[in-house]
């Protein structure tokens, strides 16, 4: 389980608690929008958005069966048909859609980048009130921290207002030396306040979830998920709730 | 001592990780309100712009137009447009995004809008204004071309 698993069930917490969310398919793989909608592949969403200024927010917004759920996928346009992606190409393009969420009354856009912080993931946190970094519980993850913090402190020059609220940490599987090691080592090198005291367990639950197209917590089987992720959730809330709520959660 | 000291410094990710706690550095960051325009933009003044002819940029046009017969524009300092021709209005949002966003180029920026389209954005600096010139092109301006927009368009 990574960021999109993370995404897709944080988003949903939120959603359960009340509040008003988007989750936004920013991964080129277009990960949410497979996960969740069978129509995902011909949806128009995020990128297309970017490439094309007449589109408005409210063509992409897929509603859910939930009230305070929707989705934008990822959409039919690329990187490439969008001009290629230098750093800030799509920065005010970003904060003009995450304006016009606002302005559509919803109260938290959760947005799952692509990997890295280069080109629209750097523009995503840059354009964002807060990250959250799922970090897989395992060694190469932990070795890659300085080039992540580095990458973070570079966006928070352009976008002084970021709140890098933490790392949660993945796939833990407690049955596993080097996981364990790898989970106490985060822990270890970072702040407290850089890691989120909740994990999220590797376990089939979720695997059983992405096959049906649901949040774990939407399972009838899936009271643990949905607990793990509510915990997640309050967690965030209340790192939230004196920062402002327009989040990016950042994949390794 | 863990198993990962080897493979990085802890006393470096832990001062990278305080830097996030931080408040982050301002004095790279540019003022709200006009990201768009360089250090040097001094800032509006209404009698002036309102003083100023446009004539001089259209005087310079007629040469432009015939090599941009696919569409055409030139954003003013608060992304107004002064001329947009052909089907490049639409495009004249973005442009202005980009206007606003924090991307500093030289040459300016070269948008591929479709399978054998491309808009190109050029700032042209003077004295007194940033402007953004657009065009839609089938093939990325040369050199030279850049330098017929900013003589023409700079004066």
């Amino acid at each position: 389980m990574g960021k999109t698993t993370l995404s897709i069930n944080l988003a949903h917490a939120f959603a359960k608690a009340g509040v008003k969310t988007l989750l936004i398919d920013a991964d080129p793989q277009g990960s949410v929008g497979l996960s969740l909608t069978r129509q995902s592949r011909s949806l128009p969403g995020i990128y297309d958005y970017l490439a094309d200024p007449g589109i408005a927010l409210d063509r992409l917004i897929v509603p859910t069966r939930m009230d305070t759920f929707a989705l934008v996928a990822s959409g039919q346009a690329s990187d490439y048909e969008a001009g290629g992606c230098a750093a800030g190409s799509y920065l005010a393009r970003m904060r003009m859609f995450l304006g016009a969420a606002e302005a559509l009354g919803y109260d938290l856009c959760l947005i799952d980048t692509a990997a890295g912080l280069f080109g629209l993931t750097g523009d995503v946190i840059a354009a964002g009130d807060a990250v959250v970094i799922p970090q897989q519980a395992e060694p190469l993850g932990i070795r890659s921290v300085p080039k992540l913090l580095e990458g973070l402190n570079r966006l928070r020059v352009m976008n002084p207002r970021l709140s890098v609220l933490g790392v949660v940490l993945t796939m833990v599987q407690h049955d596993l030396p080097e996981s364990v090691e790898a989970a106490k080592a985060m822990r270890q090198l970072l702040p407290s306040e850089l890691v989120f005291d909740t994990s999220v367990p590797r376990h089939g639950l979720f695997v059983k979830a992405s096959a049906r197209g649901l949040p774990v917590g939407a399972l009838e089987d899936g009271a643990g998920g949905l607990a793990v992720f509510e915990a997640l959730r309050a967690e965030v809330q209340g790192k939230l709730d004196s920062r402002g709520g327009r989040m990016a959660t950042h994949g390794r | 001592m863990t198993s990962y000291d080897a493979w990085l410094d802890p006393q470096e990710v832990k001062r990278l990780a305080g830097q996030l706690l931080e408040p982050a550095p301002t004095a790279m960051a540019k003022p709200p309100g006009d990201p768009s325009f360089g250090a040097d933009f001094v800032g509006f003044d209404a009698e002036e712009l309102e003083a100023k002819s446009p004539a001089p940029v259209l005087r310079g046009i007629d040469g432009l137009r015939q090599r941009f017969a696919h569409g055409m524009f030139l954003l003013d300092e608060r992304g107004e447009a002064i001329f947009a021709e052909g089907d490049a209005g639409q495009l004249q949002s973005l442009a202005i995004d980009f206007a606003r966003s924090s991307v500093e180029t030289r040459r300016g920026v070269r948008l591929k809008i479709d399978a054998v389209r491309w808009l190109e954005l050029v700032p042209i600096d003077s004295p007194e204004s940033r402007r953004v010139f657009g065009a839609i092109v089938t093939a990325p301006l040369d050199s030279a071309t850049f330098q017929e927009i900013e003589a023409t368009l700079g004066e």
